[in-house]
This record gives structure tokens, sequence and C-alpha cells, in this order.
């Protein structure tokens, strides 16, 4: 668990860069990339990489819809018949964190260390 | 075992990016969708949009700029006139791709490629292939290809429309792409062709072939011609007893033994909302504080969000122009430059006609004319069906047009085939029309660029800053014996044709009238003088005469006083009718809350202003009365008739209250228009007590009818504007009622040292839900407090400068 925080940066970070090349599913990606360098438990590579994934999501979306006002995730809380927008925010860091998890778990497997 | 997980996980990591990256039923692709870096949260706009762009691009002939104002209004500058169309594309596709493209596909009968199957979609989508809309695009065009100037003009628009298109990532796509999860294809000339096509649709589509046949049959000639008079003395026409018609005409040549045909069809085709309408007039400078003439104009569509129309302003060396701009077509459609103003209303006039054809045999591959067995066209209609197999429809062609109506096309009964003549199936130029107008400079100019305007058919008011005011009936008016094309007619005779159209020059106008004003609001063109025969089933009777009335008493106008007129609530049908039908209410018949009702409405002044109470008793009683009165007309399921209108039901009850059409068929007594007066107004008191009961917060006319600006979508409910009070109604000068209502409001000043505007409409610049431009000026329109627009000279936009308004952000253009 003690690389945790220094691989949920990473997977943000390398993510964040990912994404401004290639489509969505990269956050997979640098999930796995990380992952697969720094090995640990299955558990923690999970998370690494559904913390970083999400965290990054849900900053991201939250910058915009601040400035924003909220005026688009508003409509597209109810089109989606989530309460709220806070509520849309988390969603996305969840489908984010969820992609990034996987991509995580994937590469920690693979990685095979017990750490 | 590492290896084995490993591969477990990865297929799941790719299974679920694979499920995240598909739309499923409706939900759109959820990770594609929800990525803050690329989805949705990337249609979320700021209000400050300061930027500084540079476009280079190959099909520029030189530089140019564009400024945005704080409305999100771009104003153009180009050095050479084509790429001012280029920069209209490019602007117009920046705030309206999404739109514009659906619009077009609707037109071209398409929605079901983006929708999936459903019964209704694919209804439209044939509809709009039967009606011979892709016959009608493609004539245009070719038309077009023979016009070398508006054929670059169009080529330059659509250039710049594709060059947005291909610098789009999925990020920026509209938000309705990435809804529905497709992506927009190349803009062609042939869309625009659509879009105009789409006007005429909604604008000149109105028959009542089919519903006069059958009531002709239903009723006889005397009760038919009692129901359905051409026009009533009250009228107050366009054109009315102020032109000279000194030109000899070649009538249209009765031929012998017309007789009408009687249908009985079911299940017509969807007609245009009957409230597309407008106002517009101008008033000569001996009426304004000015001493300027002022022009003003409000086309009543559906409202819609994105708007219909987009603002703009465009300048080359051999333009400066502005005003409102239709998506998906090149030029300004109701606007000012620096010498004239122009705007439109719709011009009704039947210019759609029925013939019953008949088939040799069910191959339909030759049809009868006068005598002899005559070759008949197909046009097969594959309709894309998303994720199915194709819909095939195959259409006949005769000579007259399309079958749109035959065995296979809606769920009547009947078996017979009628086909479609329609001016806009021929070759138009309107866009040649608005090139030629949007530079005019004065009255000639104008009547020489409107004459290539066809179809729909338009009351196009004008004034200039050289003290004249006009007003033309511009369209291309089939030329028509009496009554010819008024009920259906027999497809197997060719004397039954039109015999060509009544010339431009010959149309219907005035100048410079003695009364000092011009106006229009689609009532009857022009008084019994004009000698060709013209005739609509749709005639309006009241926005009109309470225009003329108010311009006649004018004085000293400014811009402020031709506002109070566009948002003018006076109902004077409800005033006409009410002096009928109060007096047939027996008030001692009456309880406690009828009591209070009929109080309301004896001391209402006929105004609908948002926080009465009596406009609700008097619309919820109107809406139940006039479909109680016409009964005859909706009892048959397999026949279909058009109610007669107001003017006409209001007249009846007052001059014949004894007509047994009062009586109500499904009951056992014999009722009179006392009964059903009573009637209908104690169930519509109920109906109006039982809203106020489950209504919350404000209980009154603006409530009641609650007008909503709706998104072209339908569905995607949450895009819509709602909250809007506005008084208002059908039939009232400012016409706002539930979803339809003046969908632009332009007041101009012809001031010779330079043009003054102001302007609103229900919407914004913007077509991007997720912008504080999609409604910015909904308030402001609402309240009829219209904005000034800043016409500014070409040296300002070159310098950058931008009086009065802050410049939100400039983008440059270079030839690369």
């Amino acid at each position: 668990m003690k690389y945790i925080l220094l691989k949920t940066t990473l997977v943000a970070l390398s993510a964040g860069l990912l994404q401004l090349v290639l489509p969505w599913w990269s956050i997979a990606i640098a999930a796995f990339a990380v992952n697969i360098i720094i090995g640990s438990r299955k558990f923690s590579s999970f998370l690494s990489g559904f913390l970083g994934v999400g965290i990054l999501w849900a900053i991201v979306a939250w910058n915009i819809d601040q400035a924003n006002a909220s005026l688009l995730s508003s409509k597209i809380a109810e089109i989606l018949q989530a309460p709220n927008p806070v509520s849309v925010m988390l969603f996305t860091a969840l489908v984010g964190g969820l992609v990034g998890g996987m991509g995580g778990l994937t590469g920690g497997i693979l990685n095979g260390s017990k750490r | 075992m590492k290896y084995y997980l490993g591969l477990m996980s990865s297929l799941l990591s790719i299974g679920l990016i694979a499920v995240l990256n598909t739309k499923i039923g409706v939900v759109p692709p959820l990770g594609k969708f929800l990525d803050p870096f690329n989805g949705f949260w990337q249609n979320a706009k700021e209000k400050n949009i300061a930027v500084d762009e540079n476009i280079a691009h190959q099909q520029l002939k030189g530089k140019g700029t564009v400024l945005y104002d704080s409305l999100l209004i771009p104003h153009i500058y180009a050095e050479n006139d084509l790429d001012a169309y280029f920069l209209q594309g490019y602007v117009t596709a920046s705030n309206r791709l999404w739109q514009m493209e659906l619009q077009t596909h609707a037109a071209a009968g398409r929605l079901s490629e983006i929708l999936g199957k459903n019964e209704k979609v694919l209804g439209m989508d044939r509809e709009m292939r039967r009606k011979g809309m892709g016959f009608g695009a493609e004539n245009f065009l070719r038309q077009l290809k023979k016009n070398p100037e508006a054929l670059a003009v169009t080529e330059a628009y659509r250039n710049g429309i594709n060059a947005y298109i291909n610098s789009l990532s999925y990020a920026d796509l509209p938000i309705e792409y990435k809804l529905l999860d497709y992506r927009p294809e190349p803009w062609t000339l042939l869309k625009s062709a659509y879009l105009l096509k789409y006007m005429a649709e909604s604008l000149s589509s109105w028959d009542a072939d089919f519903e006069y046949s059958n009531a002709l049959a239903l009723l006889g000639r005397n009760t038919f011609d009692l129901l359905y008079p051409d026009m009533l003395k009250m009228q107050d026409p366009i054109v009315n007893g102020t032109t000279p018609w000194d030109f000899q005409i070649a009538a249209a040549q009765k031929p012998n033994n017309v007789t009408p045909l009687l249908t009985h069809k079911k299940d017509l085709n969807t007609k245009p909302d009957p409230d597309n309408g407008s106002n517009n007039w101008a008033v000569s400078g001996a009426r304004t504080q000015s001493g300027h003439p002022m022009l003003a104009n409000d086309p009543h569509l559906g409202l819609n969000a994105p708007s219909i129309w987009y603002e703009i302003h465009i300048t080359s060396p051999e333009q400066n122009v502005m005003g409102a701009s239709l998506p998906g077509a090149p030029g300004v459609i109701s606007g000012f430059n620096e010498n004239i103003a122009w705007g439109v209303t719709n011009a009704r006039r039947d210019v759609v006609d029925w013939y019953k054809v008949t088939f040799k045999d069910s191959t339909k591959n030759e049809y009868l004319l006068d005598g002899k067995w005559v070759k008949a066209e197909k046009r097969i209609e594959t309709i894309k069906v998303r994720g199915e197999e194709a819909f095939i429809d195959t259409v006949t062609y005769t000579q007259w047009g399309p079958v749109m109506y035959d065995e296979t096309f809606g769920t009547h009964k009947e078996k017979q085939n009628y086909a479609m003549r329609w001016v806009a199936h021929d070759p138009t130029e309107e866009v040649v029309a608005i090139y030629h107008l949007n530079r005019a400079k004065n009255y000639a100019d104008y009547r020489n660029a409107i004459k290539y305007f066809s179809c729909p058919a338009q009351n196009f008011v004008f004034a200039a800053n050289d003290g004249d005011i006009a007003l033309t009936v511009q369209g291309r008016f089939p030329l028509k014996w009496e009554e010819q094309g008024k009920f259906v007619m027999d497809g197997s005779r060719s004397d039954m044709a039109w015999q060509g159209f009544i010339p431009a020059e010959h149309n219907i106008y005035t100048r410079n009238p003695e009364r000092g004003f011009v106006s229009s609001a689609n009532q009857h063109p022009v008084d019994d003088s004009y000698p060709y025969y013209h005739f609509d089933a749709h005639y309006e009777y009241y926005r009109n005469r309470r225009i003329n009335d108010q311009l006649g008493q004018m004085q000293n106008a400014n811009h402020e006083t031709i506002e109070g007129l566009l948002n003018d609530n006076y109902n004077l049908m409800a005033k006409e009718a009410l002096e009928v039908i109060i007096k047939y209410i027996p008030e001692e018949a009456l309880n406690g809350h009828e009591k209070i009702a009929l109080q309301s409405l004896k001391d209402w002044d006929h105004f609908n202003d948002a926080k009465k109470i009596a406009p609700v008793y008097f619309e919820q009683w109107w809406r139940i009365l006039y479909p109680m009165i016409w009964d005859e007309m909706a009892k048959d399921q397999d026949i279909s008739y058009i109610k007669p209108n107001k003017t006409v039901t209001i007249k009846l009850m007052a001059e014949q209250p004894n007509l047994s059409l009062f009586d109500i068929q499904e009951t056992p007594e014999k009722e009179t228009v006392q009964d059903v007066v009573l009637k209908s107004f104690q169930q519509a008191v109920k109906e109006v007590n039982d809203w106020k009961g489950k209504q919350e917060g404000e209980k009154d006319w603006a409530a009641f009818k609650s007008t909503t600006v709706q998104h072209l979508s339908r569905v995607l409910k949450p895009f819509n504007i709602t909250g809007i009070r506005n008084g208002g109604n059908r039939g009232v000068v400012n016409a706002t009622s539930e979803k339809h209502g003046p969908s632009w409001r332009m007041i101009v000043e012809l001031d010779p040292k330079g043009t003054k505007a102001w302007a609103a409409y229900p919407g914004g610049q913007s077509g991007n839900p997720g912008s504080p431009f999609y409604d910015q000026q909904i308030n402001r329109w609402e309240a009829c407090d219209l904005y000034p627009l800043d016409f500014m000279s070409k040296q300002a936009i070159q310098e950058g400068n931008i009086d009065g308004q802050h410049i939100l952000s400039k983008i440059s253009f270079d030839k690369q």
C-alpha cells in the first residue's frame, strides 16, 4: 500500500497527458502502464487506477462546471435522470475510475509483485 | 496463473471500455460522453469567450475579420465579396451546426438515419419524400447552376461550413451529436436547396383541397359558400384601394364541364402550423419623430431552440448588410443595409393543387390523360434506418407531380391516387433574390431583386432612407380560373393544368400610400379591384385590423412606440366574439363561480396581458365552444374536414342563431346557439377552476399559456427554454402562444446618416445549450425591449472598434 499515493498521482498525470492526444479510453492505458512498472497487490493496483482517473476526471469536470455555473451539468442531470449536477460529477468520476481501476488491476496482475 | 488472471482482467477491461463506448438504447456512450476532456463537459462554455483566432484557408481569396459583439453577433469584414459568404458559412456553422444539419435532414426525409427505427419518424421521412422535397431541391440546384453569380455565393457559403466541419474533433462537436452519437457530414449545395424547400414546405403547403371537396359534398353549394366565404366585408386587405392596376391581363380560360371531384380522404399529411404567419409594417417619415421612415417585422413561427434565425452583419466592398439569416442559406432574409430595410410576412395563396390520377394497372407505369395512356416515372426513395435495414419507398411521378397519396401511404382505406402540383417543385431562385436584395439601394433595386423570390410567397415590406415605403406581395403565383384548385381536380384532363403564372410586374403592391404606412399580417392581399383570381383557405382577420387601426393613429413614432405595437396584446377576436356570445348567457342559470367568471369577462378590456385572468376564461371557453359548434366536421372518422374560420363562426352566431349547424349531433336534444354557448361556458369555468386548484404559483394568463421554446429534438426536454411570462396569443399582434410566436422582432429607422436598428429573438446566437448565449435574449424578447444593434461601419470593423458594445472575440482570416 505504501506506493498508493505515488501511483495515484502518476496515473492522474499520465492519464491527463495521454488524453490530450488519445481518446478517452487511454486512461486505462495510463493506469495499466503505471501499475505494470510499479507493482503492488491487486487491490492497491485497482485503487490507484480508480482514484487516479476518478480524481482527475472529477477535478477537470469540477473546474469546467464552476466556470459554467452548472448551466449544462444541471440540464445533463435531468437527461440522465440524476438528482443534481454534483451527482453527474460523481458519476463521471465513477465511470472514469472504473475504467482506470480495471487498467490498473490488469497492470498490477501482470507485474506479479506481491508488495 | 498470473497470465491467466491478466488475460481475464484485460478482456474485462476491454469489454468495459467497449460497452462505455457504445450507445445503448437512448443512453449515450457513457465513457466517451462523460470524459471531461472530450465529452459533454467540453460543451459547457463560459460567458467570457475572449479569444483571438487566426485561420488560414486555401479557399479564401483575401483577408477578413470577424468580430463577435456582446450578443455574439458576428460582424464580418471581408476584402472580397465571396469571402464574406465563406465567413458567413464558417461562423454560422460554428454556432449552429447541429441545427443546420438536422433541419436539412428533416427536409430530406433522413431523420430515421439518425434516430433509428420509429414508426412516427419513418412516417415523417416518407411524407417529406412523397411530397417531392428531393425533386424540388434537385430542380432548385439545377437552376442554381445556370446562374454563375448565385452559384459562386452558395459554393463559398458551403466551403465556409465545410472548413469549420473539417476542423472539428470529437470534443468540439455540438452536444446533440454526442448525445445521439453520430457525426456531421460535409455540407453540400443540395442541403442549402433543401433548407429553402423546408421553408417553402412550412409556409406554402396549407392547401385545403381535400377538406373543401369533402365539405362541398357534405353541405351542398349554398351552405358551403356560407361557411367558407372567400372574404368577409369587415376585412382590411394588405392593399386596399391604393393601387391602380394599369396593365393588360391575360386571364386564365376556364375549360368546359369543370366539376369539383368529391373525395373521401382521411389521414392527410400533416399541415404546417396554421399560426405560421407574421406582422410587418413601414411608416413614412410623416409619422415618425425623426422624420425618417421606420420599418418593423416579426415572423411568427414555432418557438424553437436553437432559434430558426441567426443574426449576422456582413460587409465586403460590395455590401454592408445586417439582420436575420437562416442557418443553411447565404445572405440575410429580414434586415437592412445602409440605404434600405425590408421584412417578410407569409403571403398566403393557394400554390398547392391536387389531381386525382387514374392508373392503367397496379404497376402504375401508365396513367390516363385525355383518353390516352401516358408513361409515369418512378423515383425510388431509399430511407436509411439507423441499425436496421433501409426502407424503400417508390413514388410515382406524373406530369402534375408526385403521387403522394396511394394505397401505400397513410392508414386510410382509400385506394385512390392523388398527385400534387406545387410551385416549390419548379426551378426557383430565392438565393438570387436575397443576394440582390441585400445590396439594394432603392425601390427599383428592391423590386428587381424580389422578383426572383418564388416560394414561399412573401409580403416584402420595404423602407428606404430616400423616404420611400412600399409593400409587395411577391411569389410565383399560378394563373388560375375562378375556383381552380379550390377542390380536387381531375388528373386525366390536361386542361385542368395551371395556365402559366402571373407576371411578377403584375403582383400586388403598394408604394407610398396617402395614409403614410403599409402593413401586412397574413390577411387577404387585395381588394376586389385586382384583376387576377386569387384564393387561399387560411387568411387572418384580426392582427391586420388592429395594426392598421394603431398605425392610423401613430404620430411622432420612435422605436419605443413601435416596440409597443409589436408587443400589443389587444385581442380583437375576443372583443368581437364576446360582443356576440355574452348576450346568449342567461345569468339566472349560473352558479357563483360562473357569475364571477362572467363578470370578469364583462369587465375585461380585451388585452391578453400576462397577469390577467379574463383571457384564461375566454381562451378556455373558445377552445370548447368552437369544436362543439363544428362537431359535424369531426364525426366521421374516415373523412377529413376543415372547420370554418373563427370569424365566420362568430358572424354566424350573431346573424343566424337558428342555423341547424349549432345542434350538437351526438345529443338527442336540438341545441340552439344559446344552448352551446351556455354549455361550453359552464364547462370552461369548471375546467379553469380545476386548473387553478392544481396550479402552484401564479394563476394568470401567462401561467395558463405557459409559453415554451422547444429544443428542436423535441425529446431533449431539459434543453427547452421555459418560465417565459409573456402575454399575447394567436390572432393577437403579440402572437406569442404556447409554442409559437414572434421568432424575430426587428425595428429599423432609415436615417440617411446611418441606419439604426433594434432587435431581439426568443433564444440566443449560440445553439449550444451549455452556453450562456443559448437563451441570452429571452428576457429582452419577452419584454419587447429590443437590443440596439451595432451596425458599425466597415472601417470600424477593420480597426476593431465597435461603439458602445464590448467585443468578445476576434477571428482573423487569410488565404493560405
